[in-house]
């Protein structure tokens, strides 16, 4: 268990300024970048990423951590005062929290927000804690066989669940992800792949211009393509105090939401947006009157940010356990660990012991972080709110060549990243999502590697990959995700059913 | 993201052109070496470099076909060439794909022109004022004097603050 040397990094945490500073400053950039419609999670990870690149680890993780947190709980802002959920992870929020603004209680609905993002969190921490050993001490008994699929599992699922228009997008993605890692110097046979004579693409692609190209750049595009964009109408937050009682007669709705916000979290590359949609729905459905969701219900709010905030550290679980993200801010922040010469998997807890307790106790400050920063920052992230995005966008885009430059000081890092900004908006508006391609970019080695050391082990025999228990249970679950997206398979489990 | 029935029509090339690549991929890792004379478990097929890239191209051909599949099932091959003249059509009318285009240009004419061949400061200063003058709309209006103002105080401090902060705080040398 990780609950002493949990409490050591908090006493740890607390006791140094400089962390705390630290902290501070990455919680309010974190908010800032939720709440500005455009900005994400995943892209102040990314650019933090290369900025703390020369900190040393401890306060880069602090640094990494307190945005993401930050920035899952920033999007409440906008989705109650503007209507606009700054991310997807806040338009469960939105649904519920703009009527509240409307009718004059934003700041009630901001606050309770707030209170149940940190309530999330915690819930997060708690399971963080109580799972990490059960599935270190798990993943420890996996071969190749197991990573292998457990690899491919995580690319199909994550391509499953994000696909906005058919599954077969999302594998197609996840694949394409797949495709991106493998080229360069393959790490069995020492074998240059894809490479086209370019030596910038020897040590292969890294993952901070793919995800900064495919999310910072299309979303510049999609902020300004239309030019009916008129101005916004931002409520103002009065009395900018939580509906305790609403809290306190929801303890359930909070533990529901936060337990599936962990659950969503933690399967790979499916994140706190979805985590906060499930959440919303069930609150719905096991609500006493459920017509009045989207009209103003305070449940709706609580729900949703209970769950985007819990799914965080659900997120970080697999990041911690196996090398998996759980979302894509978590594959970014595998990203910035390697960069840190970090390698999350099942044997982190024992060449760095320190880390793990290290990140929970970095949560549970950055949980104290969004009730003080958010509470009091209200008034000032709905100025933020106000600044135009002809004049918010390209400054998004000059962050994001600077932060694809500033890793490895190398020009080719900024042109593949404009690369793939083009390819992702175009596969985008065909309805072929991005995360399944960072997971399958951030896995690819893994999967590759794993693949054929597996079939090493086996002398080349198929057969190893249904001979132990847990491979077959992978194998089973990647078998049922591809076939309950098929139609024909559907309608094939209906007649049988019929017939029984 | 496309209108559904277009959509389909966008998924019956875009399936072809993955197919395509997914069979590049196959045959880009077929070539790549498989055996070598020798008996040791090192010259064995399933450690060849060709084999990942062969399991990912297939995918890319499998998936692909199930996308076409769809599409072909939902009307997505009736009138193709209408919509492909549409589209051409639309890069010559349509406001919205004219300001993607300038969008793109802008970036690109910034990354691969600007960036590395002049000065940091002053080649993102002139993207972002290019770009602000642009699609900076004040509620909605034309661009005022103060708009302009804004633009430039904004285009001017901004890049110098970045790079000072990656140059001097950060250690990081700017492009």
């Amino acid at each position: 268990m990780y609950f002493e040397p949990f409490l050591d990094q908090l006493i740890l945490m607390v006791t140094s300024p400089l962390k705390i500073a630290v902290l501070v400053g990455a919680v309010i950039l974190g908010i800032a970048f939720g709440a500005l419609p455009g900005l994400t999670a995943t892209l102040v990870v990314a650019l933090l990423s290369t900025v703390t690149f020369g900190m040393p680890t401890d306060l880069a993780i602090v640094a990494l951590l307190g945005s993401y947190v930050g920035a899952i709980y920033g999007p409440s802002h906008s989705s109650v005062m503007l209507g606009i959920p700054g991310t997807a992870a806040g338009a469960a929020t939105a649904l519920d929290g703009h009527p509240l603004a409307k009718a004059g209680r934003g700041g009630e609905a901001i606050a309770t927000a707030t209170v149940a993002s940190a309530f999330g969190t915690l819930i997060g921490i708690l399971a963080m804690l109580m799972v990490i050993p059960l599935l270190t001490a798990l993943a420890l008994q996996f071969t190749s066989v197991e990573f292998f699929l457990l690899a491919l599992f995580g690319v199909l699922i994550c391509g499953s669940l994000t696909a906005p228009d058919m599954p077969a997008k999302g594998w197609i993605a996840g694949f394409l992800g797949l495709l991106i890692s493998a080229v360069g110097i393959e790490t069995v046979g020492g074998y240059r792949r894809f490479t086209f004579g370019f030596p910038e693409l020897a040590g292969g692609i890294d993952v901070v211009p793919v995800i900064l190209g495919g999310f910072a750049l299309p979303q510049i595009i999609r902020a300004l393509k239309d030019p009916q964009t008129g101005p916004q109408r931002i409520y103002r937050a009065t009395r900018i105090w939580p509906n305790w009682r609403a809290l306190l007669g929801n303890k359930l709705t909070i533990v529901r939401s936060g337990v599936m916000g962990v659950g969503v979290g933690a399967v790979p590359g499916v994140g706190e947006d979805i985590a906060a949609w499930t959440s919303y729905d069930a609150a719905k459905k096991f609500a006493r009157d459920p017509a009045s969701y989207g009209k103003g219900n305070i449940q709706g709010v609580i729900a949703a940010e209970t769950a985007n905030n819990a799914a965080v550290a659900g997120a970080i679980i697999p990041v911690l356990t196996l090398g998996i993200p759980g979302s894509p801010p978590a594959a970014m922040l595998i990203g910035a660990l390697w960069l840190h010469g970090i390698r999350p998997g099942p044997m982190l807890a024992f060449e760095f012991p320190e880390v793990i307790p290290q990140m929970a106790a970095t949560l549970a400050c950055a949980t104290v972080g969004i009730l003080v920063c958010g509470l009091l920052l209200t008034q000032v992230t709905v100025r933020v709110l106000q600044i135009p995005r002809g004049i918010l966008m390209p400054l998004v885009g000059m962050f994001a060549v600077m932060g694809s430059y500033a890793l490895g000081l190398n020009i080719f890092n900024v042109y593949l990243m404009f690369l793939f900004g083009v390819v992702v908006y175009a596969l985008e508006e065909m309805g072929y999502p991005v995360a399944p391609m960072v997971i399958g970019l951030i896995l690819g080695d893994m999967a590759d590697t794993s693949l054929r050391r597996a079939l090493m082990g086996s002398r080349g025999s198929l057969a190893t990959f249904v001979s132990r228990p847990v491979a077959i249970v992978l194998l089973l679950l990647i078998v049922a995700s591809l076939l309950f997206q098929s139609r024909l398979a559907r309608r094939a489990m209906r007649r049988l059913l019929g017939r029984a | 993201m496309l209108p559904p029935e277009r959509l389909r029509k966008a998924d019956v090339l875009t399936s072809v052109a993955l197919m395509a690549l997914g069979s590049w991929v196959v045959w880009q890792g077929a070539h790549m070496p498989w055996r070598t004379p020798g008996r040791s478990v090192a010259d064995s097929w399933f450690l060849s470099p060709g084999l990942f890239p062969v399991v990912i191209g297939a995918g890319l051909i499998l998936f692909a076909l199930a996308v076409m599949l769809r599409a072909l099932r939902d009307g997505g091959a009736r009138r193709l060439g209408g919509f492909v003249l549409q589209g051409l059509r639309g890069l010559a009318t349509s406001r919205v794909v004219h300001r993607i285009i300038v969008m793109w240009v802008l970036m690109g004419a910034y990354i691969f022109g600007l960036l590395g061949r002049i000065d940091y400061h002053l080649g993102t200063a002139a993207f972002l004022i290019a770009f602000m003058l642009l699609f900076h709309r004040p509620d909605g209006r034309a661009l005022d004097w103060k708009a302009v103002a804004i633009v430039a105080v904004v285009g001017i401090t901004l890049p110098f603050a970045l790079g000072q902060t990656f140059s001097r705080w950060l250690n990081v040398p700017l492009p």
